[in-house]
């Protein structure tokens, strides 16, 4: 039964530089200045880093979302957690709702932005009951991930320690558990391991044994310098799942570390995934590394979705020419080609971004009417969705009739 | 239904790294309007002597310790000399001996430092001690005994201050030609079979200028206040010669009857100094490659 | 790490044992000794010179009849048992009273000025951090950059004026109640001041840009435990070799600030010394104030080793810098 734990709906995120003046309001972009065209934004231009990204995510699921670097992959899923929010700089719409509580509180009516700065100061609050306990996130590079003057345990225990109800509630649980199995002289006996702060370090010990780091009862006394960098990824690892998680949300955890660190990290992430039926989000520019272990895909494109669908589907016919062209450029092992074939041309600029398709510019099979108009959603089977116009079928026949006749 | 072919890619127009800096610099608007300021300086200390009335060496008896007034704008001093016009004299020395202090801790500083940084091993290893025990020299107690034993010319205070406070250029430049010296584009150059006269004009010095330029820029500021401490205690320029901590101190005296004497100096000093300190900072975000937020 | 801090103390030892060579090799070659510049001084009030025979005694008092090696021997062999001999200026008073008597009142005048620096800097560097780009954090900036390059004699001089006599609140000179500590080490301290807000913002700011601090506000951490627990901690530390440097003109400062409130300090006493040649005096302060600034230097990196383990890392194993 699969069970909802994710949904983004229609998310945008865009960045601008204005900055304030003295005694304007502070608070938020003008919301009702951006309905309208980027000209007439005074702050000068605006990056659209995300623009319409909608997906559901189900427990246990994994999703893969790829694209290139710049294509806003990065900052979809920290707007999800509220890294990236709303602020003078900064506008996010859309709604995402996280086991039914919505976390974004967005306001599209203008009247309502008075209201804004109070909302966002209790949505703030719970966004911070939820982070670290029930979406966890690993980042991308474990050398600066960890703060360096810190032992790693002290940082491993903190997201316990910083939701101190759950910590409170789960050794409840233990005594509990303890006073069934032994009674009251067990109870007195482990007294000091109920503590906080040792039953928070007990788990600690467990979750860096889990991870795979040899003896764990010194390693957890060491600083980040002294680990290697598949050790500090790990450690993130054990940072990110000591509070069991529901959503873990992985920010290209391997991308920092060579190949055969690479399949011993990803593993790991599988392991913990089935003991715990946790769901994962795994952003990555290595579809190799998507396919390993994820359930369904995302292609991104200069913040848009190019495609989604499962990766079974995906693999076996890639419906957007940006999608054939990443499988594509994968080098495989045996294959006789004497070049490999890589996809003409950058990424777009994200402050100006060309109208209609964004891919338009670098598609070999580029029509007119990709470089005017967006292309609709259109669904190849249940669960495959493709934008572009050349699986459009007969809505470009219509577009075309609307521009001829 | 027509194909298209992909766009030509665009030509990337693309800055020189000169250029970047200034544009970076001026961003801060604050560090241009300090600059500004001491450009309009030096063009002061530069012509504002020339073309005044007033000289720094006779007395004017109608006029002892005359407050401000339309002929003399910040008053006179205890000889009837323009204040106006001994500041533009002082601030000019000051530049001065700023300057050359600045040249002499450059080439100590470069110098000391280049070598032990290039040539790494044993050599850095006495030349980084010597650097660090100047770190911790008192050196205003040093400049004062320079003095004593050089004379009190212009030329032998900035000596002085330049022999005692090149200690922060070489460290600076120690560690940034270290830093280059172990990174991947001299390797290759290396590699590609430059010399190492090559190696050292081509890669190094220019990654050196940026810490340079502002380590000079900091050290201005600090060679006046210390040529001005000089006077203050009494061995600095030689009088009638002015010079800022003179005015400062000869004022100290009157400071309730006569407090031009000592305000305006002082208020000038401290503007000037300001001005300085705000271009270097200025400066050293200019060079930080992060963009700023 | 106690080799290290041998090795450190070795080199104090040895940079000691230079800067007294340097200097007396210095005062010898300079022009101009007491006798003369006393003499021409005090010529304009009194047609009186010293006899011949009269200078030859005050040379042997001074041990000034042997040659200069000897006299330099004689100097280290005395210093180190901490016998300066007499002064010049003061010749019923040996080197080393003076010293007791005046280092203390220095040293008392240099720490407080530090400590009202970081008790007050720190805060206001970590206030100006949090509210980046805001009205707060401009004043403070600018505040704190007049604070750093305004010299401590200018800010002496505009403190006696305001407060000591258009306001009368304070007494400009005097010494010995608390009430006259006040004004000095106002003027002293801000200058530190301002140093230790604009360096606390700068790596405050820094800090709070890096990834890990992006990991724990994802962790759930709150603003406060984020900013003190993490980024705090690691910014404070850098601080930690700013205050050396600080020191080192501190000493430079206390020179003007005690001329200017009459204050007994050593300062006073070396800056008068170096303008009348009293050459045993200029020595000996020369090294005492060496050995303290570079004592303090060594403290300040023993602390910061302490305080950061990456530090104690690469002091410890070889290669170091």
């Amino acid at each position: 039964m699969a069970e909802t734990i994710l949904e983004v709906n229609d998310l945008h995120t865009w960045f601008g530089k204005k900055k304030y003046r003295f005694g304007k309001r502070k608070g938020e972009f003008k919301v009702y200045r951006f309905g309208k065209e980027k000209g007439q934004y005074k702050g000068g231009k605006v990056i659209r880093a995300v623009e319409g990204l909608s997906y559901t995510l189900n427990r246990g699921e994994a999703l893969a979302i790829v694209g290139e670097s710049g294509s806003g992959k990065s900052v979809g899923v920290s707007t999800v957690m509220g890294l990236t929010h709303s602020g003078p700089t900064t506008r996010v719409t859309g709604r995402v709702t996280f086991k039914g509580q919505d976390l974004l509180n967005t306001v599209s009516d203008p009247k309502e932005a008075g209201l804004f700065k109070k909302h966002a100061a209790i949505r703030e609050k719970e966004f911070r009951a939820i982070r670290g306990d029930q979406i966890s996130m690993i980042f991308q590079d474990p050398m600066s991930s960890l703060n360096p003057t810190m032992k790693i345990g002290r940082q491993i225990v903190e997201p316990l320690l910083w939701h101190k109800g759950k910590l409170r509630q789960e050794i409840q649980d233990e005594k509990k558990r303890l006073l069934n199995e032994g009674g009251k002289e067990a109870l007195k006996a482990h007294r000091k391991d109920l503590r906080m702060r040792n039953f928070a370090r007990a788990r600690g010990l467990k979750l860096l044994e889990e991870v795979g780091i040899p003896s764990p009862e010194t390693r957890f006394n060491n600083y980040p310098f002294e680990f290697s960098g598949g050790m500090r990824q790990r450690v993130m690892i054990a940072m990110a799942l000591i509070g069991d998680p529901d959503l873990l949300i992985a920010d290209e955890p391997t991308t920092a570390l060579d190949v055969t660190v690479q399949a011993q990290i990803l593993s790991i992430i599988q392991k913990m995934r089935k003991r715990k039926n946790t769901s994962i989000i795994l952003i990555t520019h290595d579809l190799a590394v998507a396919s390993s272990f994820c359930d369904r895909v995302i292609v991104m494109y200069a913040g848009r979705v190019m495609e989604e669908g499962s990766m079974a589907d995906f693999i076996r016919c890639p419906a957007h020419p940006y999608s054939q062209g990443l499988l594509n450029s994968t080098p495989i092992l045996g294959d006789e080609r004497a070049r490999l074939e890589a996809i003409q041309g950058q990424p777009p600029d994200p402050r100006n971004l060309p109208s209609g398709c964004p891919f338009s510019a670098r598609c070999t099979k580029c029509m007119e009417l990709c470089t005017r108009e967006a292309p609709p959603k259109t669904q190849l089977t249940p669960g495959h969705n493709v934008y572009c116009w050349l699986c459009a079928g007969e809505k470009v026949q219509e577009k075309e009739a609307d521009i001829n006749g | 239904m027509a194909v298209k072919a992909p766009d030509k890619p665009k030509k990337i127009k693309s800055r020189s790294r000169t250029m970047t800096i200034l544009a970076q610099y001026f961003h801060n608007k604050m560090a241009v309007f300090c600059a500004g300021v001491i450009v309009a300086l030096i063009l002061l200390a530069i012509f504002a002597p020339i073309f005044s009335p007033y000289g720094y060496d006779k007395v004017d008896y109608t006029a002892l310790r005359a407050l401000p007034s339309r002929e003399h704008i910040f008053g006179c001093d205890v000889s009837g000399r323009d204040i106006f016009i001994l500041l533009c004299y002082s601030l000019r020395n000051a530049l001065i001996v700023g300057a050359c202090s600045i040249v002499v801790q450059l080439i100590v500083g470069l110098t000391i430092g280049g070598v032990a940084g290039y040539c790494g091993g044993r050599v850095d290893g006495i030349l980084g001690r010597i650097i660090d025990i100047m770190y911790g020299f008192p050196t205003f107690l040093f400049n004062l005994i320079l003095v004593m034993v050089l004379g009190r010319s212009l030329f032998t205070i900035s000596l002085a201050i330049g022999l005692t406070s090149w200690a922060p250029m070489a460290r600076l430049v120690r560690g940034q030609v270290i830093t280059v010296k172990q990174s991947d584009y001299v390797e290759a150059g290396r590699a590609l079979g430059s010399s190492n006269f090559r190696i050292l004009f081509h890669y190094i010095l220019p990654n050196c200028l940026g810490p340079i330029v502002i380590c000079m820029c900091q050290g201005i500021p600090s060679a006046m206040f210390a040529e001005s401490g000089m006077s203050l205690v009494g061995l600095g320029i030689k009088p009638p010669a002015p010079s800022w901590g003179g005015l400062i101190s000869a004022g100290q005296g009157y400071i309730l009857s006569y407090p031009h004497m000592i305000l305006y100096p002082a208020l000038s000093f401290a503007i000037v100094i300001l001005a300085f300190s705000y271009v270097g900072d200025g400066l050293r975000d200019a060079f930080d490659p992060r963009q700023s937020k | 790490m106690f080799k290290y801090f041998l090795k450190r103390l070795g080199y104090i030892v040895l940079a000691v044992f230079i800067i007294s060579a340097l200097t007396f090799g210095l005062l010898q070659l300079a022009p101009g000794n007491y006798l003369d510049t006393q003499r021409i001084l005090q010529q304009s009030y009194s047609s009186a010179t010293m006899s011949d025979q009269m200078r030859a005694e005050w040379e042997k008092f001074y041990g000034m009849d042997k040659p200069a090696l000897q006299r330099y021997a004689d100097f280290l062999i005395n210093a180190v048992q901490l016998k300066f001999g007499p002064s010049y200026q003061y010749s019923n008073q040996r080197i080393e009273d003076i010293i007791a008597r005046t280092l203390p009142i220095s040293a008392r005048l240099a720490f407080s000025a530090i400590l009202v620096a970081l008790v007050i800097g720190i805060p206001l560097g970590i206030i100006a951090a949090i509210r980046q780009n805001k009205i707060l954090d401009r004043v403070v900036v600018l505040i704190s950059m007049i604070g750093s390059s305004v010299p401590a004699y200018v800010m002496a001089i505009a403190c006696t004026y305001f407060l000591g006599l258009k306001l009368k609140w304070l007494p400009t000179i005097g010494w010995g109640e608390p009430k006259h500590y006040i004004m000095p080490i106002i003027a002293l301290s801000l200058g530190p001041i301002g140093t230790v807000t604009k360096y606390t913002r700068g790596t405050l700011v820094e800090t709070l840009n890096q990834e890990y601090i992006r990991v724990a506000r994802a962790k759930g951490g709150d603003f406060i435990r984020v900013t003190f627990k993490h980024a705090l901690r690691n910014s404070l530390i850098p601080l930690i070799t700013v205050v050396g440097p600080m020191l080192a003109s501190l000493t430079v400062g206390t020179v003007f600030v005690e001329n200017m409130y009459a204050i007994p300090g050593l300062g006073q006493y070396y800056a008068s010394a170096a303008v009348n040649r009293d050459y045993p005096l200029v020595m000996a302060t020369t090294l005492i104030f060496a050995i303290m600034v570079m004592g303090m230097n060594l403290l300040v990196d023993m602390v910061h080793a302490f305080l950061d383990p990456r530090v104690r890392v690469s002091l410890t194993t070889k290669g170091g810098k």
